[in-house]
């Protein structure tokens, strides 16, 4: 019957089919899908520049970034863009090889916790049982104790850590809560009628989870994912401020350490200061922005309400 | 009150694996943690400084078992240790101080920028796409995404060093006295504390207000709050008792992981503003590989964190009917 | 808001003299992203005192919407377009917030769907009868309260229960709560928005003869809104159907159940079982309530109507057309009817 495919009208407010006219572009179903949305688009085209900045870093501010090559703390000039720290040394070249290894950091430690979050949170939530009790305390035991702190407590054990050590602190103790939101997400699907029917037809579990379950919570994962980077690249930042970096390294968080040790502020460089933090701060605006792209994508509703008011 | 016991028997046991944790990981890392404290300090520690070290950590001789139970008995007898770096002194000693600056700077301001922020979310929710909606929301995203010691340089870059309008370092006039009951010593603490306490507020209101927000915006559609509109009772009485005292409630739930990331942050505020308290302890601890007063302040800041929780769930339960 | 004149022509009224309540070409609109969906279309209706007006229809059809335009709590995307909703000689769609905020409770209150969500969960029972007392009238809390312990003790609460928290009473209880709060202050009328769809049968039963039983004590109006007209014809003295947002048939209940003249108001019989009538096949309707983006042209109803009129019915819009001195019907096989006769 031809009525029956017609959309059925219960309230105003459900999600509304977009109507949006198709991008000339062959691109996946799901960048159109992103493209579509203007804060989405806004972050990636932020995090793409970076992107750039990184891949091309040895291109765009070629030397070494810890040599010097002017008298300490110029002024942002035509030489230096960004100016000089106490050894001479150029910010602009620091920042730009420094968005290299914060990009590696971030991301890279921001993959290994989404993959501890999925095993610890899908298995407490599939399992069930003594496994999920045991597994749900120690993620709230690990959700409330004060995160930084243990950090920088473990990091000070460490002689001299290096990215690798950093990555590895900051992993072991950073998953819980994208653990505990896929935790009861796993929850709701493992309940559902889908699950359900590909149990009784005798699925192995594994591939339950894996084709079934994990499937299903896609963009959970994405913006748990994304979450972590943006709190990865602003406690590695911390971490390298307060000394418990490699101090040779570069990244945006030392030279904000350098900044502080050599007193940059008493001085008045801000120059040394001001780029690395607005940096950090452009970084974690474009992810968050990215999150709140997804969220509307996958929640609709908040969109509906706002453009429609009067 | 089974609500409050249960809540209670996790902060024991949380705080029983903060303690355990402090056990092992010094243990963890690679190699000996004796001979790493030993390669640390080499000929810079006094021999006795050394034996306490390890008494503290229970590296005394046996098995594994015996050093946790040693470890805990010293624990619970409150001893701590001596500090490495102002030897002989207790650590509990050093730590007394800067626990009390502590509590009075991130305890207040914690509390203010809670306060002012679900204020802030209420009214921004009451009036959507208003003054405060349009203003402070997209203040408060910007001013989230600068971590929380770039905005403690920034404003004492300006506010201390360029207009000069507070002192910059301390918790007080160090030519001063400490004396509470001295007028001109309190209004010293009171100039010194202000940045970063401002600071901590800027940085921590942001996030009460917009999680308060979107429970408001959903608060507000509900069924209850349409009827209290219609019986005819005042907006003031429907925003309050109606609407945010409902709202506040899941933001009260996710007080745990908010706290733990804005204590964090304003530790390490102390350590731009050198302002002597906890954050600025434990970083001095750990430059200066003091690890009996690193441990004792992580154990105490922990300690710390789980007890407002507990009071945050006392306010949880002062609320909501149904957790009683 | 525009107030348009009714046209006396096509308003089926209910008894002679003035109406307690009257709406007429009421019009609400949802403005969504894919457009603007009139939700009610031309509604017009009396309710006169102490009468009882069912109105029933699938859901989407528009029966809570007008509801809540009766009480003026729509919320955006909902905006009243056109029409007027008198109470008595006094306009409701023109009152101020002040005026809204006196008015409303005293002389009209309303019933949710769900007792759960329309009670607060964190206040008793008690004080939420209170504070609607103490928002109208000037008494004190312990008299209000003394009115509270009344008002639950005519619903079937033991007073005992006026400190008790929503969640500490049983779903039947916590509706009685709330028809206690809509009480409060004697209103003349009470609209029922699915008061006890959320309930089982039985308490479900309890509930409507309850709810007579007051209304027969107090002599309120009530309009009351439900998907199910089984209920409705044993209770209510007069039945609205709705189709996607106009009102296909209106009339007496008896006359409604004996002599159903909109094809869609036959279906609706057909598919709900009576429980003291004979066995009959239940037949669901086919096909789905229309989209109301792009509603179907001429008769809405005609896409899933089995006697409808080729040619015509996809063309030309029914009016509402008397039957009977209180029957109204929108459809075109009246006249077909009355020109076989």
């Amino acid at each position: 019957m031809g009525q029956e495919k017609q959309i059925r009208m219960t309230t105003a407010l459900e999600p509304a089919k977009t109507t949006r006219s198709e991008p000339r572009l062959a691109l996946p179903g799901w960048m159109r899908t992103i493209l579509g949305n203007r804060k989405a688009t806004i972050g990636l085209l932020i995090l793409l520049m970076f992107l750039l900045v990184a891949i091309f870093a040895p291109v765009i501010a070629p030397g070494e970034p810890n040599k010097m090559v002017g008298r300490p703390h110029e002024r942002p000039s035509a030489e230096h863009i960004f100016g000089t720290s106490r050894q001479g040394q150029d910010i602009f070249t620091q920042i730009v090889q420094g968005t290299r290894s914060s990009l590696i950091v971030g991301f890279g430690t921001g993959t290994i916790i989404i993959f501890l979050c999925i095993i610890i949170g899908v298995t407490s939530g599939f399992v069930g049982g003594v496994v999920d009790e045991v597994l749900s305390l120690i993620t709230n035991v690990f959700l409330i104790l004060p995160g930084l702190p243990l950090i920088i407590v473990v990091a000070g054990w460490v002689e001299q850590p290096g990215p690798a050590t950093v990555m590895l602190v900051l992993s072991l103790t950073s998953w819980a809560f994208g653990a505990r939101v896929l935790r009861s997400q796993t929850l709701v699907l493992r309940n559902s009628d889908f699950v359900a029917a590909a149990r009784t037809s005798g699925e192995p579990t594994w591939r339950i989870v894996l084709f079934e379950i994990l499937p299903n919570m896609t963009s959970l994962v994405a913006s748990s994912w994304i979450g972590a980077v943006i709190f990865v690249i602003l406690t590695e930042a911390t971490l390298s401020f307060v000394g418990l970096g490699n101090p040779n390294a570069v990244t945006w968080g030392t030279t904000l350490y350098w900044a502080q040790n050599n007193q940059a502020l008493l001085t008045g460089a801000w120059w040394t200061f001001v780029p690395p933090g607005v940096c950090i701060a452009l970084i974690g605006f474009a992810l968050t922005m990215i999150n709140y792209g997804i969220d509307e994508i996958t929640n609709p509703r908040l969109t509906v309400e706002k453009s429609e008011k009067e | 009150m089974r609500f409050l016991f249960r809540r209670l028997t996790f902060y024991i046991v949380a705080a029983f694996a903060a303690i355990t944790l402090n056990f092992f990981i010094p243990r963890m890392m690679v190699g000996d943690p004796v001979q790493l404290m030993f390669a640390q300090f080499q000929g810079r520690l006094d021999p006795r400084a050394m034996e306490s070290l390890k008494e503290t950590f229970g590296f005394v001789q046996g098995p594994l078992l015996q050093q946790y139970i040693t470890y805990l008995t010293n624990l619970f007898q409150g001893n701590f240790g001596l500090s490495v770096s102002s030897f002989p002194v207790p650590v509990i000693e050093l730590i007394g101080p800067s626990l009390a600056w502590t509590v009075r700077l991130i305890g207040f301001s914690t509390i203010l920028a809670f306060i002012i922020g679900t204020i802030l979310g209420v009214f921004a929710a009451w009036r959507r796409g208003g003054g405060i909606d349009n203003i402070f929301l997209p203040i408060a995203s910007v001013v989230g995404a600068f971590p929380f010691f770039w905005i403690a340089m920034v404003v004492l870059y300006l506010f201390g060093l360029v207009w000069k309008w507070f002192p910059i370092g301390h918790a007080y006039d160090v030519s001063m006295q400490v004396d509470w009951g001295n007028p001109t010593f309190l209004s010293s603490v009171v100039q010194h504390s202000l940045m970063p306490l401002c600071t901590i507020i800027i940085t921590a209101i942001g996030g009460w207000m917009l999680g308060m927000r979107n429970n408001m915006i959903g608060v507000l559609s509900q069924d209850y709050v349409t009827m209290a509109q219609a019986k005819g009772l005042s907006d003031r009485r429907v925003m309050l008792v109606y609407a945010a005292r409902n709202a506040i409630l899941p933001s009260l739930t996710g007080f745990a992981m908010s706290l733990g990331f804005v204590v964090g942050g304003a530790l390490v505020v102390e350590l731009v503003f050198a302002y002597p308290g906890m954050g600025y302890t434990l970083l001095r601890a750990v430059q200066g590989r003091d690890y009996p007063l690193m441990q004792a302040v992580f154990l105490v800041i922990t300690l710390a964190v789980l007890a407002a929780n507990f009071a945050a769930d006392i306010m949880y339960v002062l609320l909501d009917p149904r957790a009683r | 808001m525009s107030a348009i004149s009714p046209s006396a022509a096509k308003t089926p009224e209910s008894t002679s003299g003035q109406p307690l309540l009257s709406v007429r070409n009421l019009e609400v609109e949802y403005r969504t992203k894919r457009g603007r969906v009139k939700a009610v279309d031309h509604v017009s209706f009396d309710i006169s005192t102490n009468e009882v007006l069912g109105l029933a229809g699938e859901s989407g059809c528009g029966k809570s919407t007008i509801a809540h335009a009766v009480t003026r709590i729509l919320k955006p995307p909902a905006y009243i377009t056109g029409g007027q909703i008198m109470f008595k000689s006094t306009d409701i769609l023109g009152m101020s917030d002040d005026e809204l905020r006196a008015f409303r409770w005293e002389h009209l209150s309303i019933v949710f769907q769900s007792a759960m969500n329309a009670l607060n969960p964190v206040l008793s029972v008690g004080a939420q009868i209170i504070d609607a007392i103490q928002a109208h009238m000037p008494v004190s809390k312990d008299e209000a309260r003394a009115r509270a312990l009344e008002l639950l003790d005519v619903v079937g609460i033991h007073s005992n229960r006026v400190d008790s928290y929503p969640h500490q009473l049983s779903g039947g209880m916590r509706q009685r709560a709330v028809i206690a709060i809509a009480l409060a202050l004697n209103p003349e009328m009470i609209i029922m928005d699915e008061p006890t769809t959320a309930l089982d049968v039985v308490v479900q039963k309890q509930i409507i003869q309850e709810i007579r039983q007051l209304k027969d004590k107090f002599g309120f109006s009530i309009l009351f809104i439900t998907h199910d007209l089984s209920l409705l014809v044993e209770f209510s003295d007069r039945i609205g159907i709705m189709y996607a947002g106009e009102l296909a048939e209106i009339g007496p209940s008896r006359e409604i159940f004996d002599n159903p003249q909109h094809p869609y108001t036959v279906r609706l019989m057909n598919s709900f079982p009576t429980i003291s009538g004979p066995r009959i096949e239940l037949k669901g309707i086919p096909g789905s309530p229309p989209d109301l983006v792009t509603p179907p042209s001429g008769c809405r109803f005609h896409p899933r109507c089995d006697v409808a009129i080729a040619g015509r019915c996809q063309e030309e819009h029914p009016e509402l057309q008397q039957t009977s001195p209180r029957h109204f019907a929108a459809c075109h096989l009246i006249d077909e009817r009355k020109g076989n006769s």
